[in-house]
């Protein structure tokens, strides 16, 4: 991959090729600058706009599922105690995300790093029921990517999720990540290699891979 | 090689290998369920009534329409609802509060706090509905006001609770709590020792969740978060502080516990009883106009009306929904209910 030369044509570009890129807090066009201060968002707010969001990241970050739950409080407690810090400099949802990314970070450095997962609370989704074979597919492909995530290092892995999975622009990555555009870049490129590799990898070694192909793929 | 293309996310590139697109995709559609959401809500101290806060107007409309228009981001221009979390750890005291004030720089001020204190711990000692701490956030308030007023006694708890008032007003609803209940726990002084420089109320929009506010001083989790109710006890210990609020407040009745076993009723009901789920739902709107859980309950009303063959109602809502959150993280999946693709 090769960057682009112009620093200044990055976002738009990037913005241009992410279709599920959402839009910085601060972007409202009908919303006067001077407002943009004053209308920080609640606590309430973020954790209702934002707590999914902040969940799937922490899981791609490495987090198991049996510390999800902790780790998310650990992240809203942070930027509880942090909101009135935020004054809308960057997009809320890129704060949030270097908050996921340290409190990730700081996770997978523990030593011990599970504890006993709540009894009988964690009731299974009674939602139409979906095919099995669907829904086993998909949970394969989703550990699949786990261990591949699992084989890069820290940073290329956070890169990668923040842009790949939760749909940063890359100046937003490099902003949440705190490094350099063009490194973030380079970590993209490189982790993409090791994540595809991987992946087509496990596909070949697993027969039983059979997800559901769209479209004409199939 | 085109900078352009190269720039597009896996997932969205022709030419990028099925296996990493599924992988991809799945892993973006990896969000939690509404009781993980749910339960990780009722550890937080976040507001019963989400950001419109206990005042906000009841819902209007009859059960079964879609959902008034809600901002997620908050209304431009009207005022910050943030002290709805009163007194957050780090912020300044709310105006009116004894502790807001520097008691050895005004001696005049620290004798009417402490006047106050005399004067509320009588009406504790002779109230019988005097709740001694609402919850364990309380504790380190207490021991906060302690250290500085250099008094003792759970005389001190009162104002604590008094002064966490965010108005100002001389009444706490914390205050009206029934019954003598101990929060089971560990002692104050132990809470308060480590975590009472970073919290400093007893606002009722906590109870739900105060046992956990003091949790995090740092980045990561604290012993003194795990150790707070060991095992998973901290929502039970919670919906105990909730409930123990309740019973005198319609604010605190709408606990964030409250909320989520509503909404798990309902979506327990989903398959059997669709009708009953709907009206669950209902319930939980009219209770909840701006609960923590709105967005989940919209996706169990619009899979209940699915249910029920009410399409056109389900299309309608969800529409509503998209209207309401676009960003949201539950769209597709709200749509996907509403317009399943022809298979």
């Amino acid at each position: 991959m090769t960057p682009p030369a112009h620093p200044a044509t990055e976002k738009k570009i990037a913005g241009d090729h992410n279709p599920f890129a959402v839009a910085p807090f601060t972007s409202s066009p009908s919303m006067p600058a001077a407002a943009l201060v004053e209308s920080a968002p609640t606590f309430e707010a973020i954790f209702r706009d934002h707590a999914p969001y902040v969940w799937r990241a922490l899981r791609r970050l490495g987090v198991r599922d049996v510390d999800l739950e902790d780790i998310c409080q650990d992240v809203f407690l942070v930027v509880h105690r942090k909101l009135d810090t935020f004054h809308g400099g960057s997009a809320i949802r890129t704060w949030l995300y270097g908050i996921c990314i340290r409190t990730a970070s700081d996770y997978r450095r523990r030593p011990h790093r599970h504890r006993e997962s709540p009894a009988g609370d964690d009731l299974p989704e009674v939602s139409a029921p979906a095919d099995q074979e669907e829904l086993f597919a998909r949970s394969q492909a989703r550990d699949r990517l786990d261990d591949a995530l699992d084989t890069l290092d820290d940073a290329k892995r956070e890169v990668f999720v923040l842009y790949e999975i939760e749909g940063l622009l890359m100046p937003d990555v490099a902003e949440a990540v705190g490094c350099p555009l063009q490194t973030a870049y380079s970590r993209l490129h490189a982790a993409r290699k090791i994540v595809t590799d991987a992946l087509l990898r496990g596909a070949k070694d697993s027969p039983s891979f059979a997800p559901q192909r769209r479209g004409s793929h199939g | 090689m085109n900078p352009d293309r190269d720039l597009a996310p896996l997932l969205f590139r022709p030419d990028t290998p099925a296996p990493v697109r599924d992988a991809l995709a799945t892993a973006r559609a990896g969000l939690p369920t509404s009781s993980q959401l749910a339960r990780l809500a009722a550890r937080l101290p976040l507001s019963p009534n989400g950001p419109g806060g206990p005042g906000a107007p009841p819902p209007a409309g009859d059960p079964g329409a879609p959902p008034p228009p809600f901002n997620p981001g908050g209304a431009p221009g009207t005022p910050s609802t943030r002290p709805s979390v009163p007194n957050a750890p780090g912020a300044p005291a709310a105006p009116g509060a004894p502790q807001a004030t520097a008691p050895w720089l005004f001696p005049g001020v620290m004798c009417g706090v402490a006047v106050g204190i005399v004067i509320a711990g009588a009406i504790a000692a002779f109230s019988p509905s005097f709740h001694r701490a609402p919850s364990r956030l309380a504790t380190p308030a207490l021991t906060a006001q302690t250290s500085t007023l250099g008094s003792s006694g759970a005389g001190v708890s009162v104002p604590s609770g008094l002064g966490s008032s965010a108005d100002g007003q001389g009444a706490s609803p914390g205050l009206d709590h029934p019954g003598n209940e101990p929060v089971p726990g560990a002692p104050a002084a132990d809470i308060g020792s480590s975590n009472g420089a970073s919290v400093g109320s007893t606002a009722p929009l906590a109870t739900a969740s105060l046992p956990v506010a003091s949790a995090a001083p740092g980045g990561g989790r604290s012993s003194d978060a795990a150790d707070a109710a060991p095992g998973g006890g901290r929502g039970p210990d919670a919906a105990r502080a909730a409930s123990a609020g309740g019973r005198s407040s319609d604010a605190a009745a709408a606990s964030i516990e409250t909320e989520a076993a509503l909404l798990q009723r309902a979506r327990q009901a989903l398959v059997s009883d669709p009708s009953r789920s709907l009206a669950l739902v209902e319930q939980h709107r009219r209770l909840y106009p701006r609960g923590m859980l709105s967005q989940e309950r919209e996706l169990l009303a619009v899979k209940a009306l699915v249910a029920l063959g009410r399409a056109d109602s389900a299309r309608s809502r969800a529409d509503a929904f998209v209207t309401a959150y676009p960003g949201s993280a539950y769209r597709d999946r709200v749509e996907s209910v509403a317009r399943p693709a022809p298979r």
